[in-house]
């Protein structure tokens, strides 16, 4: 019986470990041509869509100037560029900031909103945002994040050029990655997940998952949609599902970059993933047992990711988990024998050797700190994931049976600044 | 280990004539009628080692007790026997037709006075005892036996003869086409040149130079030691020795009543692969080699010991079996032995049916069957022939006692095997507390020799370890060459519901449904689906280690890349 387990389980982890490599493989050959395709798309004529530019920002006083400061620093045509803040029913000195700024520079539009229309959670925000906007392509940033000159050039490119792309997304960085052990850690997280992920799904699917931030959008699109989901919990995997329904593709293109701090206290990353475990679970079960419905059947593709990573995968390893806990005290009659200790270091290798190939394409991010912090996150890091699955299904499986609101805004600030992170970053492995 | 098989019992006699033929040089129609005075009407063992005999040379036979003999009977026959039994006085009818047939008359035993002046050429004298017999034309190639035989007096051509060892007695006695045998006796060893002298009789050369013979490795169970069994083997592989593996797919722990399968071993398993790649060709040996709670290799399988009786009931059911005097009514005994035999006959199928399927299931072919210490009874021989058409061993050879068994020394087609070919056990086996064992194989060895197509056959079981195999085989090396049995070339044929498993000229194959004998039970498919999955888990691991290092060349080439990028961009 104890065989029965562990086969099951460990094909369970293998077949997922297989499709990342399989990823992992795309990604790498993505990485190897996209800044052709960029070189191509900028010496090419081409002109310059009307942006707005939307962000959200609720008691963001601490990070809202620099924001504000990177935006003016785009190089983009000013006169086809509009950055409508929302501030949203902040009580801090968000709104004040925002005004002075708004009073220099014409194109930063702000928008105060309060109860009953305000404060409502971010998608509400920027579904308030989105009336005021005037553009044909729509970007979101969260109000942390400090956006490279050249990144609104380049998902207006992405658009320009990619007519089936309903939106564009670009690729996040991590500002604070040398601050403490878990940022590095998260930092080396983000940049796996985006050439693993986003990259390799990009490559061999045309699909992505927008993230909460840096993503332009066409705005018909937008409004076909009716804008953002507010009951979503996470609105951007929801978002990415409604623009693949429609028949568009989500184009992952790197060169626009933006900078975003990451959580520097456990409690607060805890909190976050908390939240996107959460999420991707409610999406799970939105679109799984209305998939017959569905139009674009491709979306069973990271469908069934999300299916494996949280329920198969993620049983795969608890299994395998408890076996060998069991079978230091029981004898279970574990007959697989030596190919079993293979397999756990061939794991591992794959794991060490998908994260620094993820690393060597970022500039000095393939360091010896950093290659020992990956083997470490290995053992650490990785394995808080399995917990994190266990409370966030716990908390899911609570707000089902007893029909729980869920109330949330933002993840809590600490320290003065923003420990706003990218939303709906899937979780990598 | 075995337990007795050879308690030979006794045969009498031999005797032969034509009919259709089984021998490899088919000489005409033979066809044989034996008639028989017994002190049954019916066939008994006396009449079934008769048979083992003539059916080596034809299968065309028929069994009459003297009482009932008719002349017409003989119409088509080319060879008539008499065996005598018990002392009786013969009907005038019979007298008359021996005079009259014109084949070959062959008269074993008592009553030869009867017999008229066809047989006037020998005059019983009383018996005597020998300790050797041979044959006249080769008077230095003695057996030692010792035995009692019927002296005569003759003036007639002796083929045979044997001595106390001071004077010699005709044993074998021939006139024109009329032999006599005398020994009322027939032991399995007398039998070599019984079957001499019928090649005579039957005027069937059989010259084949060299002598077959099989070495069979016994009672090889999934709890064996594997090394041993691998050491065994690996003997016999060197030598280029084909050989038979009697294979008991499930092993019974008798205190627990454990049972386990060869897919508990897959070592045992992966040897038997092995063996059965490399010369090695498996025997069912029964499926579990026991019934009620007795051990592996040590219990009947499918003979209840302790009521002396073929398995009428169920092995938790110990009821005193009926006999005929406890019924009033014989049509109730009849239906009563109707019920117990159909007991018997579904019990045998099942068994035969899962252990077939069993071993295909794990890739084992079985090609013949061998009877759990040679017991089995008349009707088992019949559910057998079903499922087989090769039987190796010796032949329990009645339904009153077990230990009435033996072996022609010679293959044959006994009739009553339905069909099937037997494959004799002549020479026993090396019994580890016998420290002469291999000198006695090898004694009975050369006295199987002097049978031009004598079998030499034994058996060996592995858990001893090679040493005394390999004594056993150097021995062997100093006889004339003898031609091992390798079973892929003898066109078995073994069938289940599920497979049929055919061999011939060295290749075996096996017909069915893809994976039915896997499916057929959850033993078997459990190990088929381990099987696969430990193939699978290798396959993971050979595509990951491809991708662990393609992934390390890629970071490599990447990082110098990014590098040289990076600079550009800070000079740019």
């Amino acid at each position: 019986m104890a065989n029965v387990f562990l086969y099951t389980s460990l094909f369970l982890i293998w077949f997922m470990l297989f499709y990342h490599m399989f990823l992992m493989q795309g990604g790498y050959i993505f990485s190897q041509n996209y800044k052709k395709t960029a070189r191509k798309w900028r010496e090419k004529p081409h002109r310059f869509p009307t942006v707005s530019i939307l962000i959200p920002a609720h008691n963001e006083e601490m990070v809202i100037e620099k924001t504000l400061q990177s935006m003016i620093a785009l190089e983009y045509p000013k006169n086809n560029l509009e950055v409508i803040v929302i501030n949203d029913n902040s009580s801090d000195r968000t709104g004040e900031i925002l005004e002075t700024y708004a009073a220099r520079f014409p194109f930063i539009k702000p928008v105060h909103t309060s109860p009953p229309n305000g404060g409502k959670g971010k998608s509400g925000a920027l579904n308030n945002g989105l009336k005021e906007a005037t553009g044909e392509m729509i970007v979101v940033y969260d109000a942390d994040n400090t956006p490279e000159p050249e990144a609104i050039q380049y998902l207006a490119l992405g658009l320009e050029n990619d007519p089936e792309a309903g939106a564009v997304v670009g690729k996040f960085r991590v500002t604070n990655a040398q601050k403490n052990l878990l940022t590095r850690l998260i930092n080396i997280e983000t940049i796996t997940f985006q050439w693993l992920a986003q990259a390799g799904r990009w490559f061999w699917f045309r699909m992505s998952t927008i993230p909460g931030t840096n993503f332009a959008i066409r705005r018909s699109i937008l409004e076909r949609l009716g804008g953002w989901d507010e009951k979503a919990l996470s609105e951007d995997t929801e978002l990415s599902f409604r623009v693949y329904e429609l028949g568009y593709h989500i184009r992952f293109f790197p060169m626009a970059v933006t900078w975003e701090q990451e959580p520097e206290k456990l409690k607060v990353w805890w909190k976050q993933r908390t939240r996107w475990a959460r999420g991707n679970e409610y999406v799970i079960f939105k679109y799984l047992f209305r998939f017959h419905k569905l139009k674009r059947k491709k979306m069973a593709i990271d469908l069934f990711y999300f299916l494996f990573t949280y329920l198969l995968f993620f049983s795969g390893i608890l299994i395998s988990h408890s076996i060998f806990v069991l079978n230091l005290f029981f004898d279970l009659n574990i007959t697989i024998g030596f190919v079993s200790y293979v397999l756990l270091i061939l794991g591992f290798l794959l794991f060490v050797t998908e994260v620094t190939l993820a690393l060597s394409f970022e500039r000095g991010q393939l360091t010896w700190r950093n290659f020992f912090t990956v083997l470490l996150m290995y053992i650490t890091y990785s394995q808080m994931w399995l917990v994190l699955v266990v409370y966030a299904s716990w908390l899911e499986l609570k707000r089902v049976l007893f029909k729980q609101e869920v109330t949330w805004y933002k993840t809590q600030r600490f320290e003065g600044e923003s420990d706003k992170a990218a939303d709906n970053k899937a979780k990598v492995r | 280990m075995k337990v007795s098989k050879p308690f030979l019992i006794i045969l009498l006699l031999l005797l032969a004539f034509p009919a259709v033929t089984y021998a490899e040089q088919g000489n005409g129609n033979l066809s044989a009628l034996v008639v028989y005075s017994d002190k049954d009407q019916e066939v008994n063992y006396n009449q079934r080692y008769l048979d083992m005999l003539i059916t080596h040379f034809t299968t065309d036979i028929e069994f009459i007790h003297e009482s009932e003999f008719l002349p017409a009977m003989l119409e088509g026959k080319s060879h008539l026997f008499y065996q005598g039994i018990t002392d009786d006085s013969l009907s005038s009818e019979f007298r008359d037709a021996v005079q009259t047939f014109d084949g070959s008359v062959v008269a074993l035993g008592a009553n030869v006075k009867e017999l008229g002046e066809r047989f006037s050429f020998v005059e019983p004298i009383g018996e005597v005892d020998y300790k050797e017999m041979y044959l006249t034309s080769a008077p230095d190639e003695k057996i030692s036996s010792e035995l009692e035989t019927i002296n005569v007096k003759t003036d007639a051509e002796v083929l045979a003869e044997a001595s106390d060892r001071q004077r010699n007695y005709p044993l074998i006695t021939k006139h024109e086409d009329s032999y006599y045998i005398g020994n009322t006796y027939i032991e399995s060893k007398f039998s070599i040149l019984v079957g001499e002298v019928l090649h005579d009789v039957f005027d069937t050369a059989h010259n084949d130079d060299v002598n077959r013979g099989y070495i069979r490795l016994e009672d090889v169970h999934p709890k064996v030691d594997h090394e041993r069994l691998k050491q065994v083997a690996d003997l016999l592989i060197e030598r280029d020795l084909p050989f038979m593996i009697a294979v008991i797919p499930v092993y019974t722990d008798s205190e627990t009543g454990d049972k386990y399968h060869m897919s508990d071993y897959p070592k045992v398993l992966e040897v038997l692969e092995y063996m059965q790649k490399n010369g090695g060709s498996v025997v069912m040996h029964g499926y579990t080699h026991q019934y009620r709670s007795s051990e592996t290799g040590e219990g009947f399988e499918f003979w209840d010991v302790e009521h002396d009786s073929p398995i009428y009931q169920a092995p938790d059911d110990n009821k005193k079996l009926k006999k005929e005097k406890h019924f009033e009514d014989p049509a109730d005994y009849e239906a009563y032995k109707q019920e117990i035999t159909a007991f018997e006959t579904g019990y045998i199928k099942d068994k035969l049916e899962t252990g077939i399927n069993e071993l295909n299931g794990f890739g084992l072919k079985p090609l013949a069957f061998e009877a759990p210490h040679y017991t089995i009874s008349q009707n088992g021989y019949q559910v057998v022939s079903g499922y087989f058409n090769t039987f190796v061993g010796q032949a329990q050879t009645t339904d009153d006692n077990w230990e009435v068994m033996g072996a022609p020394p010679y293959m044959s087609h006994p009739t009553f095997m339905n069909g099937m070919t037997m494959y004799p056990e002549t020479l026993g086996f090396v019994q580890p507390e016998n420290e002469d064992a291999v000198d006695d194989i090898i004694e009975k060895a050369e006295e199987y020799l002097i049978l031009r197509d004598g079998m030499i056959s034994f058996f060996y079981h592995p858990y001893l370890g090679p040493e005394r195999l390999e004594e056993l085989l150097d021995r062997f090396e100093e006889l004339p060459a003898i031609d091992w049995i390798d079973l892929k070339e003898e066109n078995t044929k073994t069938e289940s519901s599920e497979v049929v498993i055919t061999a011939a000229e060295g290749t075996v194959k096996a017909d069915g449904p893809p994976l039915s004998s896997v499916a057929s039970s959850s033993i078997t498919f459990n190990h088929f689906v381990k099987g696969m999955a430990d193939k699978a888990t290798w396959l993971l691991v050979g595509t990951s280690s491809l991708a662990v290092l393609f992934f390390s060349s890629y970071t490599l080439l990447s990082r110098r890349r990014t590098e040289k990028e990076g600079r550009s961009e800070d000079l740019g």
